[in-house]
């Protein structure tokens, strides 16, 4: 895989969730797709099974590094770990499916990201209240239906990311481009 | 025989490992962490930044082509409302400085005046009701404590900038639970909004968050009370906020409760106009610029309206 391609990619799927994620959120209640997952799930279609898991790591620690946790008082922390694992989980979910599926399906990448999304999001759900029993992080209530509604949004964002990202699959240098193999045609 | 996997489950399972202990040791142990954000902000406000402008901007489209008579009337309402409260901070300011001009001729010192640079900044993030995360940071001027943010389209006060990092900051919400600030002082202003005349018979109101989205003060003496009517509107006039945020809207008067234990006081509910205001999409920044001649850097350059 072209390691810059990822990263110039990765730069531009961050910040377009981060400044898309206000506005597409559904009518105020914190349920926002998150493109970087759809990225993640992509890249780890494609990408060779040993350098997945850095994929989903990655990812999931831009997400944590841009989510505000609040503490119950007037400050917030940045809890960083809980969709990295999160993100570590998705890439070996996908890594071990994408051989039964049909990679280059606009419908893949939306059904593996809706997966991958619930792995993302339940599992910071479950650190942050983890973390909340001991820690000053607060777990605000009713995470679990915004985690996943969350992931269910990220699906049909991923109907619409993953047509751009198919469109430009060959920057990215997959070996899995080179081969042929199994199709489901 | 089985092909060797290219899986490397050893640097795998030690990161995994080392992610599961970030994950759970406590924040005076792992707040550290919390550096990287400023970086990561930093390298993707490029993006964001248009890309939340943007689509702020296209709602805003849509909104006006839906609903463009009514867009116009809120429009002219909200220059009404600009224009009363620069007329009312005018007025508080006019009755400082005939303060400041006695302190003078009495030999206390000169305290500068703080100016204020406004800045359009767009919703990125933030943890609802408590935060909203802005794409504003210190390199536009911003700065924690002396920033304050109103939404924008009104003169409804958001909050006040908790933490700014390079390319983004932290609005702390007025009413969240939460918030710090022992209370807010305010002034209840009538029909006749804030004059030379009335400026100094207003009701003064200490609210603090109810956490529901409004604010209250449970103590509001019966006399004052009666001087209250639902709906009048309710300004900020407390000298521990920045001088740019003075007189500007925190709501409006819901209800003036009786209460059963305390007869000679009243309950006076205050609600923030547009609703739940952590779910602002966008917000003016009014930034205070006194602290800047110390050395803390220069606004002025870039400090300008940046719609």
């Amino acid at each position: 895989m072209n390691w810059l391609a990822f990263v110039l990619a990765l730069w531009i799927v961050g910040g377009v969730d981060w400044g898309l994620r206000a506005s597409l959120e559904l009518q105020e209640s914190g349920v926002a797709p998150s493109l970087i997952v759809v990225y993640v799930t992509f890249v780890c279609l494609y990408v060779e099974a040993r350098w997945a898991w850095l994929v989903g790591v990655i990812g999931g620690l831009v997400i944590d590094l841009l989510r505000d946790v609040g503490t119950g008082s007037d400050e917030t922390v940045v809890v960083v770990g809980p969709a990295a694992i999160g993100g570590l989980l998705a890439a070996s979910f996908v890594v071990n499916v994408r051989g039964l599926v049909y990679r280059k399906n606009v419908a893949t990448i939306a059904v593996l990201s809706t997966v991958s999304g619930v792995l993302v999001h339940l599992t910071a759900a479950f650190a942050l209240f983890l973390r909340s029993v001991y820690d000053v992080v607060e777990a605000p209530a009713g995470q679990l239906p915004v985690a996943l509604g969350s992931a269910l949004y990220t699906g049909v964002a991923g109907v619409v990311l993953g047509v751009v990202l198919l469109a430009f699959r060959r920057m990215f240098g997959f070996a899995a481009d080179t081969q042929t193999g199994f199709r489901m045609e | 025989m089985a092909r060797r996997s290219s899986k490397p489950a050893v640097p795998m399972a030690g990161v995994a490992v080392a992610l599961a202990v970030i994950t759970i040791v406590p924040t005076r142990f792992s707040g550290w962490l919390g550096w990287f954000r400023d970086p990561v902000e930093t390298v993707l406000a490029p993006i964001s930044g248009p890309v939340a402008a943007i689509a702020d901007r296209l709602r805003g489209e849509v909104s006006r082509a839906a609903v463009s008579a009514e867009r116009d009337r809120e429009a002219l309402a909200g220059e009404l409302e600009r224009l009363q409260q620069q007329h009312a901070a005018a007025l508080v300011r006019n009755a400082e400085l005939e303060a400041l001009v006695q302190d003078l001729q009495q030999g206390v010192p000169f305290r500068p005046d703080a100016l204020a640079a406004s800045l359009v900044a767009v919703r990125v993030g933030g943890t609802p009701p408590a935060t909203i995360v802005v794409n504003r940071g210190a390199r536009d001027g911003v700065r924690a404590g002396g920033t304050v943010a109103v939404a924008r389209g009104s003169q409804q006060l958001v909050g006040i900038v908790s933490r700014a990092s390079t390319r983004a900051s932290t609005v702390r919400v007025l009413t969240d639970a939460s918030f710090d600030e022992a209370s807010v002082g305010a002034v209840v202003v009538g029909e006749e909004g804030v004059t030379s005349a009335s400026i100094a018979g207003m009701v003064r109101l200490e609210l603090l968050p109810t956490g529901d989205g409004r604010l209250a003060q449970d103590d509001v003496p019966e006399g004052d009370a009666s001087r209250i009517e639902i709906g009048q509107l309710v300004r900020l006039d407390d000298e521990r906020w920045p001088t740019a945020a003075q007189m500007f809207v925190l709501g409006r008067v819901t209800d003036v409760r009786e209460l059963a234990d305390e007869p000679l006081h009243r309950q006076v509910l205050v609600r923030p106009l547009g609703g739940d205001l952590s779910r602002t999409r966008s917000v003016i920044l009014h930034v205070s610029v006194a602290g800047f001649e110390e050395g803390e850097g220069d606004p002025g350059g870039r400090g300008g309206d940046g719609s």
